[in-house]
């Protein structure tokens, strides 16, 4: 049965009518996920919407229940995401498990590897990208339905580091000694717990979320690694310099950390422990090299000929490589 | 003689980012065409000094064993694998800073740099 088919037919079992779907258009990039937009004809309207369903193989293993959890947790919230329509666990609906949510129009991401990509918007995309982060992180963490139980807050960091280390034993294709490095040293220097857990995006960062021609951040997209944790993971990841489009110290090549923080700050409520955050920036490196040398395993057995999966082996893997190994000889002086 | 791998993946990088990808601009197949070409760029690069490195890794891998005393294994791999288990045991910092300045050196030296994107 076709794309098109299937989704005629979940989405006429759910509205109660026929449904036409036409323009059916998939978009590159996010290895996640397949990514598909087209238009759904119902009663003389029409509808852009997006189907988000599993590839064979991805760079990140994930439960896509999980995402459309965290797209419930916020739509309808000052933080802007599609609304989630349809969720197929099993991918008897939708060929394989995924889920349908709204479209977003005129907003696209940015490219990461494109220097300036916000101009002549950057400040104002850098103000929302951290206001908003931080009312994600000043939801009631009970509006997430995690799937699993909340971790204690002093747990966030260990249950974290494990989940990285664990599919690196499993997916690694070689020795990682910066790697494991970068591991020892968060065991041995474990930061101070947050007040409470939040909930954590996963993947916040440039590239993750859609702004329109006039700078406005129209939707924040990727929560398949949403879980509840530490929101310095969040702040951390967003302002690794992997997604500071070559301005280090510019997250998303926008605006200063200084001013990234304290947006974040007056958005959030939540206190910042520069220790702790100085914790998570060196998790962060741990964590892009865990994801990057998984996605080379997917690639070296053949389960995956994506190219991002394949960019993401060499080019990001040797960035996180390189960051790391600097990183921890600084922290050794 | 026929070229060597880093001119060959270089010759098709260009090929796929000026035939190819433009023929196929705002599609998803455009977009993955693109994709590899970058990619095919860097893995140009890489292949430019890949040999060498490898050789400079083992070699510098094995030098840090033998200072401290330890055994040095044939490959590069499990010359690395016993570094890291040298750097996990030993707690002496000047050892220490020894190894992870050695780890920065062949990062730096295997770090590839897409050209910027407009």
């Amino acid at each position: 049965m076709s794309i098109e088919a299937r989704l005629e037919t979940a989405l006429a079992a759910r509205w109660g009518t026929p449904v036409a779907v036409s323009g059916l258009r998939r978009f590159h990039g996010g290895a996640a996920r397949e990514t598909y937009r087209f238009d759904a004809t119902a009663g003389g309207a029409t509808r852009g919407l997006v189907l988000r369903r599993d590839p064979s193989s991805s760079l990140i293993e994930t439960d896509r229940r999980t995402e459309f959890a965290a797209l419930a947790a916020f739509h309808g919230t000052g933080v802007p995401v599609p609304e989630p329509l349809i969720l197929d666990e099993t991918g008897a609906e939708l060929g394989a498990p995924g889920f349908v949510m709204t479209e977003i129009a005129d907003v696209k991401p940015g490219g990461v590897l494109t220097p300036d990509a916000y101009a002549p918007h950057a400040a104002q995309v850098g103000a929302q990208m951290f206001t908003i982060l931080g009312h994600i992180h000043a939801r009631d963490p009970a509006a997430f339905d995690a799937g699993a139980p909340a971790p204690a807050p002093a747990a966030c960091w260990r249950q974290r580091l494990d989940h990285w280390a664990a599919a690196v034993r499993a997916d690694a294709i070689g020795p990682e000694p910066i790697f494991w490095a970068g591991v020892r040293w968060l065991e041995r220097n474990p930061p101070p717990p947050p007040p409470r857990v939040a909930i954590v995006h996963g993947d916040y960062r440039s590239g993750n979320f859609l702004v329109d021609a006039a700078g406005r951040i129209g939707a924040i997209v990727d929560w398949e690694m949403a879980h509840l944790g530490d929101p310095l993971e969040d702040l951390a990841w967003a302002m690794d310099p992997l997604w500071s489009h070559g301005a280090p110290g510019r997250p998303g090549g926008t605006i200063d950390e200084a001013a990234a923080i304290a947006h974040w700050q007056r958005a959030s409520g939540w206190p910042l422990d520069p220790t702790a955050l100085r914790w998570w920036r060196v998790y962060a490196q741990v964590m892009g090299l865990a994801i990057w040398i998984s996605s080379g395993r997917e690639v070296a057995d053949g389960r995956s000929i994506d190219p991002v999966m394949i960019f993401s082996s060499l080019y990001t893997y040797r960035f996180h490589n390189r960051t790391l190994a600097a990183t921890l000889r600084g922290l050794a002086a | 003689m026929s070229l060597p791998p880093d001119r060959l993946a270089a010759a098709l990088a260009m090929a796929q980012l000026t035939m190819v990808a433009p023929a196929l601009e705002g599609s998803y197949a455009g977009g993955t065409a693109a994709t590899l070409g970058l990619t095919l760029l860097l893995v140009a690069q890489d292949a430019a000094t890949w040999a060498d490195r490898q050789a400079r890794e083992s070699d510098g891998a094995a030098a840090l064993l033998a200072e401290a005393g330890a055994a040095v294994p044939d490959g590069h791999d499990a010359r690395l694998a016993a570094l890291d288990a040298l750097l996990a045991a030993t707690d002496d910092p000047a050892r220490v800073r020894r190894i992870l300045d050695f780890y920065v050196a062949i990062s730096e030296a295997a770090a590839v740099t897409p050209p910027p994107i407009p």
